[in-house]
Parts: structure tokens; C-alpha cells; sequence
């Protein structure tokens, strides 16, 4: 339980919004573009447009702007790292600040800015289709976006299914972890003392149940879905139909006028 | 005088060893499961009951002798998904069968691997539902369900595929009372109300009272089969087969043991203080 | 050691929405060398509470006393002493095996302990005596090509290794076979009466509760809904009911015999509660219906 509650999985949060009710598949498709334009963008102007449709996406969700914020958390180091590197490497423009062999230019700050920035719209968007796509949702429209490459031998459905199973087994995993940690440190174990090699060796008592299991589970879970009639994605029906609709068609009209906006400010 | 015969699953001399094994997990099983028959099996661990279980539908074929599901083969390459549409199984774990994140998406999980049309699913998903007393749960998660919950959506999810039998392999061992005594209320309502033949595996000897027939195994053989009432009648028999007997059957034999007489061995406290009563 | 819980509740991620008061009060003292069972349905508050005596989860309200240890502890050193004194096999605790052999995963605790080496084996070998294993057939087999039964009693050999002062067993028989079932609980019977040390056992079983501990606790929504001797606590069926549990079959039934006699207004004489064997019970009855018929011939 305690671990259960530290990680946010799946973090989709039920709202009855515009985007919410939207297909997934369309909703995939614009996110994809729009990371594409979120390249392309490179006018003071251009970005202002694509950081003011994010900004309108985030209030159309009705997601608390909380959730989206913590869907930045993980990308900090690498926002981080961006800027500290453009800032110190980059020798390009007006030399502003120098001290011994540091030297700020101009252009580093200004691309720093620029990156960073770049980043935290990717990111935001990225959560943005996840905040509003329930886990299910999200891989019938991955299944379905990419089926028509199965003609090329893609797996498809295989990978989808695959995914769908994860999910269901992420929270059963972790709770199955938090068991044998605490069974192990019931016979004197320690996870969090000790030198790094200690820790290190400290881990096998937790890896070794946890992979035993898990074999066990996927051994009897095929078992369970042989006994249940799988057989491969041939001749499979779906109990959730995708479905575009109106929503979808404004949404494609939408993009097409964002592609133009962004395209015409560009530098 | 004409025998119409009703059996829908027929066990004709059956072994099966698993690969690498020297000893056979099973040796020469041979039965018949009537049509609405409630039979349990017993037997200890390792006795070959689980095995039994695996190739009542084909997840296991047997190495030697023959099993039949409606006439079937299940040896029978061909027509394998046949044969797992007319046998509905249920296994022990309740996590290792849940497949889809939402209970309603694993009930679905079945009917979309044998092809049902979309349109039909929504019914016979809410059907499916009613039948285990789950239609509250629709939407739930597996992660907050609890065992005996997670339990009848696996029924469910056998049910949604409409099949004549279903096999419980040991299906309540992972459960607590309370969930054991829901799953077996089910099952048993099933088998009364709509015909279901049901073959139980269990552990459990009060899950096995009302059964029509118990079929007891031990190294892998059928050593014992009939009513509750015969079999539970060999307590030193059952004791030596590392099993148990039900109390009031324990009790019996017991009892006669100091010289009391039983015409007809009961299977519950009630019956064996009504024996006591009516005796003097 | 002497185990005392002063209204102690237990809170899972407090301050969240997931927040979920799983003890709501628990005071109780078990004594030293007590054979306890805790029962009650899942949810009630068992595993919770036999986390909070070993120190794996710390009271958020209320007090401890674990032997010589107060919970919430002062400074978070020392749980690895207390885990060492009170020893907790959780459910299904095959699944904690991880080493290549029996006599290496039983010696980890030992290991953990810093004891010396040369002390290891014949604790080793000791422990997997005591559950009933030799260590000459099976100490260098690896664990997980055991029968599902031995690998069980691997794992509970891996806590009484530590000859922990308390034995905590989580439904030490879950999954088993009847035959496994009576061999396991009938060992850490045998072990209770040889070492000194308190045992709690935790079950869902009401008549391995009756037929093995000396004093019951019935947990129901996070509290100690009941407790006593097993005669105590089974005098109260209703009580038991609320709680979502079934008395013994044994205690049904002389609960209705004697209802029977009542009203036939019989001069059987009812039979006492505290019966738990079946042998017992047989004495009892015939003694009974025996003496009858002397006295109609």
C-alpha cells in the first residue's frame, strides 16, 4: 500500500471534458503534431502561439494545472542539465559575463531559454493526452493507429495487449514488492543502510522472489488466457469500438489552422 | 432397454506425464461427467488433480488414452477452440487470471478471443454480471476487488463465453471463508438453476457435501468415486490418503466405534443429533 | 516478553484521499509465553496489527510496548533488534526464498544478525530439524525444487532461525492440503511447548483457533471486537456473527445438542463448551446415551 500511493501510475484523471470525449486515436495523432510544431517554432512569436494553445488545451481539460505541473517533475534534471550546458558552452552573441575560463553569452542564455522552454511544452502536452486518455483508451488507439502495418508483420495487437496486461500488473507488482521487502526485513534485512555495495547485494533477496514470481504468474496467466480462448489478434473482436466523431473533425480543423499559424510565423 | 447417454465429458484410460518427469502425473483415468452433474474431486497435493483440471479442455493433451468433450476430441488439433468454448475454467490464483484492467474489459476478454460481435457483448457482459451478484463492481479495478470478488469476475468471465461445464480448479484455496462461501453459492446456484455441469477441485470438504458424485485421487490415480455419503463412510481409508472428513461424518464413525449404529451416514451436526434422537 | 498496545491506531497514507484507518483503537496485553490467535476477516485489522509488533508499520496514535522496546521509537536505529526478537512468517512465505540452497536461505536472518560464522550451521541445521526437515537430505537442495508443503517449512525455519522471543505466523496453512494443514500447525504447536516463547497466530479458522491457542482475539473493523479463553469467546455466538465468522462446527453442534435437550426436557445433561477434539466429544456422548440406556434396563 505504501508504495502503491507514492507512484502516480496511470495517472488519468476522469473529467467530462471536450478533450476527454475525444478518440483517442485523434487525440494520439494531434499530440504528434504538435511536438512537431513545437520544433518548428523557432520565432519569439511562433512559440508564444503554441505555448497559448497548450495553455487553452489545459483549461479545456478542466485538470487541475497541479497535475500537469507534477507531469513536469521528471523532466527537471533534464531541463536542468539543458541550461546549465547551452549556458556555458555556447560562445555565440554578446559576451556578457565572464569570470577566469566561464564565459555567458548572449546566445546561450537566449537558446537556454528557448529549450528549456521547449521541453516543459513537450512535456506538458505529453501529459496533457495521458491526463485526459484512460490507459485502455490509450492502447486500443495505439492498436489501431498502427494496425495497418500488420500487413508488415508489426505486432500490433500483440504489443498493445501487451501493454494492457502491464498496466493491469503494475499495481499487483508493486504491492507483491512491498511484501517481500518487509518479509525480508522481518529476518534482519536492510534496504536503506549500508555501504553502496551492501545495498547493491541487498537487493537480491528482493529481485530473486520478485522475478521467481513473476514467472509464475506469467506461466499461469497464459494458461488463463489459453483457457479462455486467446489465440492471437486473428478473428478477434473488440468490446470497446473506437469511434470519430465530431469532436475529432474539429479537432483535425483545429490542427490544420495551427499548422498554418505556426508556419507563417516562423522565422 | 435404450441408455440415452447424457455424459458431456468422457475420460477413456488417461495418462500424462510431464516433460522431464519420471513418474506419471496421472495413470489410467477413466470417467464419465453427465450433463448438470456437480462432481467434485479430491485428492491431496500432488495427487494429479490439478493435471486432471488442465486436460479437461486441452491446455494439456494426455500422452496416452483419450478425453472427449461432447464428442470432441481434445487432441483434436481442429476443433481445440470448440472444446474450450464448452469448458469454462476457472484457476486458483485470482490475480494470475485477471487480464484486463477493468472488470468489465476481462468479462469482455473471452467473448472477444472467440469472436462475439461488439453489439452482443454489453448484454451478456451485464448477464454475466448478475449471475455472481457483481453488477456494482462494472467499472472496478481489479486492485480493489477483493479475492472472492476477483473470483466470481473469473466465473463471470467463463460464463460471458456461455459454456455447458465449468471447472473450478481449486478455485476457493486462495480464499477466506466469506469468499469461499460466495464463490461455492454461485457455483452451486448455477448448477441448480441453469443446468451448468460443474467439476470442482477443492481442498474444502464442505464444499463437496452437496456434490451429486466426489471422485478422490491419489498418485495420480482414481482410487475412489460415488456419493458423499459412501465416500465420506471410509474415514480410515480417506485418513490414509492424507485427507479429511467432514466433522459430523468424523463423528459418526466415531460414535460407532463405541457400539451407536447408524442406518445412513449423515452430513451434518443436525442429522447425526436427529440419529441420536430418534435411536433411544 | 510482555506485549502491550495502549489505543493504538494505525492510518495508511494519512493526509491523502487514499487515507484508510486500518486500526481504530487497539489496547491489549498478551503475557510472555502465551499461544495466541488473532482472527477475524480480511480487512479487519489482523495484518496490520502484527506489522505494528515487529515494527514494520509504527503506531500513528497511541503507545507500545514490545518487551524492552516503545513504539514509535525515539530514533529509528534498533527496529533490526526488535525484528530479531519478534519473528513474523507472513502468508504464503515460500515466496520470500531467494538462495541457491535450503541451509543459505535459512541462514539469512542468521547472516543479518552478525552472527559469527562458525555459530551459523548448527543453528542452520537446527532450525530446519525443528519443522521437521533433515538437513542432510535437503539443506544443499535449492529451495524452489522442494514440494510446495517443504518449501513452507523452509521459510518458517528462515524465522525460527532467530529464535525470536515471539512467533508471529501469518495463516502459516494457507493453501495447504488437510494433511499439510495438521503437520504445519501441529509442529509450531510442538515448538511452542518446547522453547519458551510467545506464539500468535494469525487465522480465519475458527477450530484451529479453538483447538490450538490458550486465548482469542476476534478483530472486526479495525478492533479487538472479542477476546478470552476459546471457551470464553465462543459462548457469545451472535457475537461472533457480527463479526462475519462462524463458530467451530464442533461448538454448533453442542450448542444444539443441548438446545435439544432443553426442549425435549430430556434429563441428559447438557455438555460443557469447551470441547475441541472430536474425541472428546465421542466420550462425552456415550457416556451419556450409555448411561441412559443402564438406567432403562
Amino acid at each position: 500500500m505504501s508504495f502503491l500511493n507514492s507512484i502516480p501510475i496511470g495517472q488519468y484523471v476522469p473529467r467530462n471534458s471536450f478533450l476527454h470525449q475525444c478518440d483517442p486515436r485523434s487525440k494520439l495523432l494531434f499530440v504528434f503534431f504538435f511536438i512537431i510544431f513545437i520544433f518548428l517554432a523557432n520565432s519569439l512569436y511562433a512559440f508564444l502561439f503554441v505555448a497559448a494553445v497548450s495553455v487553452i488545451g489545459i483549461v479545456m481539460s478542466r485538470i487541475p494545472v497541479i497535475y500537469i505541473l507534477r507531469g513536469l517533475k521528471p523532466a527537471l534534471w533534464i531541463i536542468l542539465l539543458t541550461v546549465v550546458l547551452q549556458i556555458f558552452t555556447n560562445k555565440e552573441g554578446e559576451l556578457l559575463f565572464s569570470w577566469r575560463f566561464i564565459e555567458i553569452h548572449e546566445k546561450g542564455l537566449v537558446n537556454a531559454g528557448f529549450v528549456s522552454a521547449r521541453i516543459i511544452l513537450l512535456m506538458m502536452s505529453a501529459s496533457l493526452l495521458t491526463l485526459t486518455t484512460s490507459p485502455i483508451q490509450l492502447t486500443d488507439g495505439l492498436e489501431s493507429l498502427f494496425s495497418p502495418l500488420r500487413r508488415f508483420k508489426f505486432p500490433a495487437h500483440e504489443l498493445a495487449l501487451m501493454m494492457s496486461i502491464s498496466l493491469r500488473f503494475i499495481p499487483t507488482l508493486l504491492e507483491e514488492t512491498d511484501k517481500i521487502a518487509k518479509a525480508q526485513m522481518s529476518r534482519g534485512a536492510s534496504f536503506s543502510s549500508g555501504s553502496i555495495v551492501k545495498r547493491i547485494n541487498g537487493i537480491i533477496p528482493l529481485i530473486v522472489p520478485l522475478f521467481v514470481q513473476s514467472f509464475r504468474r506469467a506461466e499461469e496467466l497464459a494458461f488463463a488466457m489459453e483457457a479462455r480462448g486467446y489465440r492471437g489478434g486473428e478473428g478477434r473482436t473488440k468490446y470497446r469500438q473506437l469511434r470519430y466523431g465530431g469532436r475529432d473533425a474539429m479537432l483535425l480543423i483545429v490542427m490544420i489552422v495551427i499548422a498554418v499559424i505556426v508556419l507563417l510565423l516562423r522565422a | 432397454m435404450v441408455v440415452v447417454s447424457k455424459a458431456i465429458i468422457r475420460l477413456a484410460d488417461v495418462s500424462f506425464s510431464y516433460e522431464g518427469a519420471e513418474e506419471r502425473a496421472l495413470q489410467g483415468v477413466s470417467f464419465t461427467v453427465e450433463k448438470g452433474e456437480f462432481l467434485s474431486i479430491i485428492g491431496h497435493n500432488g495427487s494429479g488433480k490439478s493435471t486432471l483440471a488442465k486436460l479437461l479442455n486441452g491446455l494439456l493433451l494426455p500422452s496416452e488414452g483419450k478425453i472427449e468433450v461432447n464428442g470432441i476430441p481434445t487432441a483434436d488439433d481442429a476443433h481445440i477452440w470448440e472444446v474450450r468454448k464448452v469448458v469454462g475454467m476457472v484457476f486458483q490464483n485470482p490475480d494470475n487470471q485477471f487480464v484486463a484492467p477493468t472488470v468489465e474489459d476481462d468479462i469482455a476478454f473471452g467473448m472477444e478471443n472467440i469472436g462475439v460481435p461488439p453489439v452482443d457483448m454489453e448484454a451478456r457482459i451485464q448477464d454475466a454480471l448478475e449471475q455472481v451478484n457483481m453488477t456494482g463492481f462494472r467499472t472496478a479495478e481489479p486492485n480493489r476487488l477483493s479475492g472472492g470478488q476477483k473470483q466470481r469476475v473469473a466465473i463471470a468471465g467463463a460464463l460471458a463465453i456461455q459454456p455447458a461445464v465449468l471447472v473450478l480448479d481449486e478455485a476457493t484455496a486462495m480464499l477466506d471463508p466469506r469468499g469461499r462461501k460466495e464463490v461455492l453459492e454461485v457455483v452451486q446456484r448455477m448448477n441448480r438453476e441453469a443446468g451448468m455441469t460443474v467439476i470442482q477441485i477443492t481442498h474444502y470438504l464442505e464444499e463437496t457435501l452437496d456434490s451429486d458424485r466426489i471422485i478422490v485421487m491419489d498418485g495420480g490415480r482414481l482410487v475412489g468415486e460415488g456419493t458423499p455419503e459412501s465416500v465420506y463412510q471410509q474415514v480410515d481409508w480417506l485418513r490414509r490418503l492424507g485427507l479429511d472428513v467432514p466433522f459430523a461424518c468424523d463423528l459418526q464413525y466415531r460414535l460407532q466405534q463405541k457400539g451407536f449404529r447408524f442406518s445412513t451416514l449423515k452430513m451434518t451436526g443436525e442429522g447425526v443429533l436427529d440419529s441420536l434422537w430418534t435411536s433411544d | 516478553m510482555d506485549i502491550r498496545l495502549e489505543n493504538v491506531k494505525y492510518t495508511y497514507s494519512p493526509g491523502t484521499p487514499f487515507a484508510y484507518q486500518a486500526l481504530q483503537g487497539v489496547s491489549l496485553h498478551i503475557p510472555h509465553g502465551r499461544y495466541v490467535a488473532i482472527i477475524g476477516h480480511t480487512g479487519s485489522g489482523k495484518s496490520t496489527l502484527i506489522q505494528l509488533l515487529n515494527g514494520l508499520l509504527l503506531p500513528t496514535e497511541g503507545t507500545m510496548q514490545v518487551g524492552e522496546f516503545t513504539l514509535p521509537p525515539k530514533k529509528k536505529k534498533g527496529m533490526e533488534k526488535l525484528r530479531q526478537q519478534v519473528g513474523l512468517a507472513f502468508q504464503y512465505p515460500e515466496y520470500q526464498l531467494f538462495e541457491e540452497t535450503v541451509r543459505k536461505d535459512v541462514a539469512f536472518g542468521l547472516i543479518n544478525m552478525g552472527l559469527p560464522p562458525e555459530m551459523i550451521p548448527g543453528r542452520v541445521d537446527a532450525a530446519l530439524r525443528l519443522v521437521g526437515l533433515d538437513p542432510d537430505k535437503y539443506g544443499d537442495k535449492s529451495p524452489f525444487m522442494l514440494s510446495g508443503g517443504q518449501m513452507r517449512r523452509v521459510a518458517l525455519a528462515g524465522v525460527l532461525v532467530m529464535n525470536p522471543q515471539v512467533l508471529i505466523l501469518d495463516e502459516p496453512t494457507a493453501g495447504l492440503d488437510p494433511a499439510g494443514h495438521h503437520a504445519i500447525l501441529d509442529m509450531i504447536a510442538r515448538v511452542h511447548r518446547e522453547e519458551e516463547r510467545t506464539t500468535i497466530l494469525v487465522t480465519h479458522s475458527m477450530e484451529d483457533a479453538a483447538r490450538y491457542a490458550d486465548y482469542l482475539y476476534v478483530m472486526n473493523e479495525g478492533r479487538i471486537w472479542m477476546e478470552g479463553t476459546p471457551h470464553q469467546v465462543f459462548q457469545d455466538p451472535v457475537k461472533i456473527r457480527q463479526a462475519g465468522l462462524e463458530l467451530p462446527e464442533i461448538t454448533r453442534f453442542i450448542f444444539e445438542f443441548n438446545e435439544r435437550v432443553r426442549i425435549s426436557g430430556s434429563k441428559i445433561a447438557p455438555l460443557p463448551f469447551d470441547i475441541f477434539d472430536a474425541g472428546m466429544l465421542t466420550n462425552e456422548l456415550a457416556r451419556r446415551f450409555r448411561r441412559k440406556e443402564g438406567s432403562r434396563g
